[in-house]
């Protein structure tokens, strides 16, 4: 199909696909999004709640509608605001995003009555696919293993019913956890070692489901563990074509959040990567997918791969794809959206996503203190400085100057990198995070400098417990103390209301002496 | 060699180490807020030095970001802390009720133990010293209170989190 092009069909690619849309999210994603569909030459609108009225995602915009208060079911989550902040600026179609609304089949129904287009898979696809059981039953049936577990909703209002439960766990197998079928984040989610703690765990899951995603609908999985996070990106158009444009590695993470992506994934064999990929893309054609979506596997310690869930939806981390794969993930949304066909740059990166020749890696900066279990730290922002240079690519929703709300995500920029291969990405990132300059609030930027430094994660090895396993942010934070403490007294006490205090040298010491500490540590340099 | 003062920094909500300058470390101001620290044992630090325009407190605060840690930090003479100190004196006398563990929170050496387990001790009171990287670290009693155990002595070395002493 892709030799068939001409010259004629790859402009029309790049013809905008809509005169207007409107992106019904915030941040860096709000931010990402316009950037693509300006790049498209289409007008953009933004949406704000009081709480982003002068953040930077309404600054890119063509123009930007308030559509409620800060808290986001009011705002970010409110169907009704949105659709008819879409209806007021006559725009075509609507782009979630990721998280809010991205995967809720209401609003892209919504949007489809009201005559808009939703730029995502069609809402009987978000319906089946992001219903986590449903997707494990499509799996099972197209011949991919789920990891082991239920296949059926529990029912935990039967008297009898938790004995059923209890033989269906005995038969996965301790430990397991109890998931919820609309989950995400974690959300609804609880570990269960033994088979007394398994009663709590049920009712303890199903209350937060219900709470979060009102649908308190869980299941049983087991847990996997050590395993590897893989996810392979999948992009689909209406003449039912899937393709697999490569997979990412997300394997660190705390409590299901996760923190560093990469894209490929490590390690993997071509025929596991080959695989993989034939498999998510059974599972998308049989779900009849159509745009982008993402499914997920975890890869036990014995390299035997199994199939997680799928998200319907852009993901966090689609930028080290696009990184790889040279192609704009966005775009292609828009386009397949508008009912095109998948483009060159799709199948090119389909065709080499098995064997891709370039390696990208993300980082999350989150307004996070990764030495207190990484607890959100709201601010505003005092210094903002993001690096740039060959191979890196920074999306941010903030700028130097702006508040960091504490009702919202704690994502605020994700640095990624590429190169030719792994190391010169690793070299990059470590490079690019030196550089990167944060002040104002704690941010997770020195726990990505620790890992960019450490040994399993060097040699592609992490799993998914390795922040559990080896990050001590106190001892790291109580180091860098030391040196902080050092450079405040050289400083001395600040006497002027505005200016920083001039770095002073240490009283006491000669100006000769001085010269030769310096030079001593301008011989050491670089080490 | 006159005139060396000794300083007192402190970090909110952690601890406050005092510390006599030498000549072995030096900083080197970059210009447009950026250093670079020379320790004394041969290292170099990058350093970002942000002072708020419109700081809060007295002394007024700076913030130091070391590897992209941030802390903020005050820093004044140990004369005129203490000055403060005695000032405020009865106000804070009995404020902090409890027990408190103070921990070390730099590797070093103990270089003088200022109080044994029974003695009286205010809240500011110098409890112990730690040397290190050639800085002198003022331990200082964080409330008013006995002092129930002291878990160094004279020329033990501690660690990052070793506990070393209780007031309670």
């Amino acid at each position: 199909m892709a030799t068939s092009r001409s010259r004629v069909s790859l402009r029309r690619d790049t013809e905008r696909p809509f005169r207007r849309v409107l992106v019904a999210n915030r941040g860096e994603i709000a931010v990402r999004i316009i950037r693509a569909a300006r790049g498209l030459g289409m007008e953009t609108v933004a949406v704000f709640s009081d709480a982003d009225a002068d953040s930077l995602h309404v600054h890119v915009a063509d123009q930007a509608v308030r559509i409620g208060p800060s808290s986001p079911a009011e705002s970010y989550l409110n169907v009704d605001a949105l659709v008819d902040a879409a209806r007021r600026t006559g725009v075509e179609a609507v782009h979630p995003g990721y998280g809010f609304l991205a995967e809720r089949a209401e609003f892209a129904a919504a949007c489809v009555e009201a005559g808009l287009v939703f730029v995502g898979p069609p809402a009987t696809v978000i319906a089946s696919l992001g219903d986590k059981i449903a997707a494990r039953r499509v799996a099972a049936a197209v011949g991919v293993p789920a990891v082991p577990g239920t296949l059926d909703s529990l029912d935990l209002s039967r008297p009898d019913g938790i004995d059923a439960i209890e033989a269906e766990a005995e038969r996965i197998g301790f430990p397991l956890l109890v998931k919820a079928a609309a989950g995400g984040g974690g959300r609804g989610m609880r570990r269960v070692d033994r088979p007394d703690q398994l009663p709590a765990a049920l009712a303890a899951g199903a209350a937060e489901a219900g709470s979060a995603f009102g649908d308190g609908s869980v299941y049983l999985e087991r847990l996997l563990s050590p395993a590897r996070h893989v996810e392979v990106q999948l992009l689909g158009d209406a003449m039912g074509t899937v393709i697999a444009i490569g997979e990412r590695d997300c394997s660190l993470q705390r409590r299901h959040q996760k923190l560093v992506e990469e894209a490929p994934a490590p390690g993997l064999s071509p025929a596991q990567r080959r695989r993989l990929h034939e498999w998510a893309i059974r599972i998308g054609l049989a779900a009849g997918l159509q745009n982008a979506a993402t499914c997920e596997f975890l890869l036990d310690r014995d390299g035997d791969m199994w199939f997680l869930e799928v998200n319907v939806r852009l993901q966090v981390e689609h930028g080290v794809t696009e990184l790889v794969g040279g192609v704009d993930l966005v775009v292609e949304q828009f386009l397949l959206a508008s009912g095109r066909p998948l483009s060159v740059a799709a199948l090119a990166a389909a065709a080499t996503a098995t064997d891709p020749g370039a390696h990208a890696i993300e980082v999350r900066i989150g307004a996070e203190d990764p030495s207190a279990d990484f607890a959100p730290t709201p601010g505003t922002i005092r210094r903002w400085v993001m690096p740039v240079g060959p191979g890196v690519r920074v999306d941010a929703g903030i700028e130097e100057g702006q508040a960091v709300a504490p009702m919202y995500d704690s994502l605020i920029a994700k640095i990624m990198v590429h190169g030719t291969d792994r190391d010169e990405a690793l070299g990059r990132l470590r490079r690019a995070l030196d550089d990167t300059e944060i002040a104002g609030l704690q941010t997770t930027l020195p726990f990505h400098r620790f890992v960019v430094r450490d040994a399993d994660f060097l040699a592609g090895s992490v799993s998914t417990d390795w922040v559990a396993d080896r990050w001590d942010g106190g001892t790291e934070r109580d180091r860098a103390r030391v040196d902080a403490v050092a450079a405040a007294a050289h400083l001395g006490p600040r006497r002027d209301g505005g200016r920083a205090t001039k770095a002073a040298h240490p009283s006491g010491a000669s100006t000769r002496r001085r010269e030769a500490v310096r030079q001593a540590a301008i011989d050491r340099w670089p080490r | 060699m006159t005139s060396i003062r000794a300083l007192r920094v402190s970090e909110e909500a952690g601890p406050t180490v005092t510390v006599v300058p030498d000549g072995d470390s030096l900083l080197e101001d970059l210009g447009n807020g950026r250093a670079r620290l020379h320790t004394a044992d041969g290292r170099i630090v990058e350093l970002v030095i942000h002072a708020d325009p419109a700081p809060q407190g007295d002394p007024r605060p700076l913030e130091v970001v070391v590897g992209g840690w941030r802390f903020v930090l005050r820093v004044e003479d140990e004369e005129r802390a203490a000055l403060r100190e005695r000032a405020r004196g009865g106000a804070a006398a009995g404020a902090h009720a409890g027990r408190a563990e103070v921990h070390s929170v730099i590797p070093g050496r103990v270089v003088a133990v200022d109080v044994a387990e029974g003695d009286i001790v205010a809240a500011g009171d110098r409890l112990l010293v730690v040397e290190a990287m050639k800085m002198q670290n003022e331990i200082r009693s964080p409330s008013d209170g006995t002092v129930l155990r002291v878990g160094v002595g004279v020329g033990g070395t501690v660690e990052i989190g070793s506990m070393l002493v209780v007031v309670g």
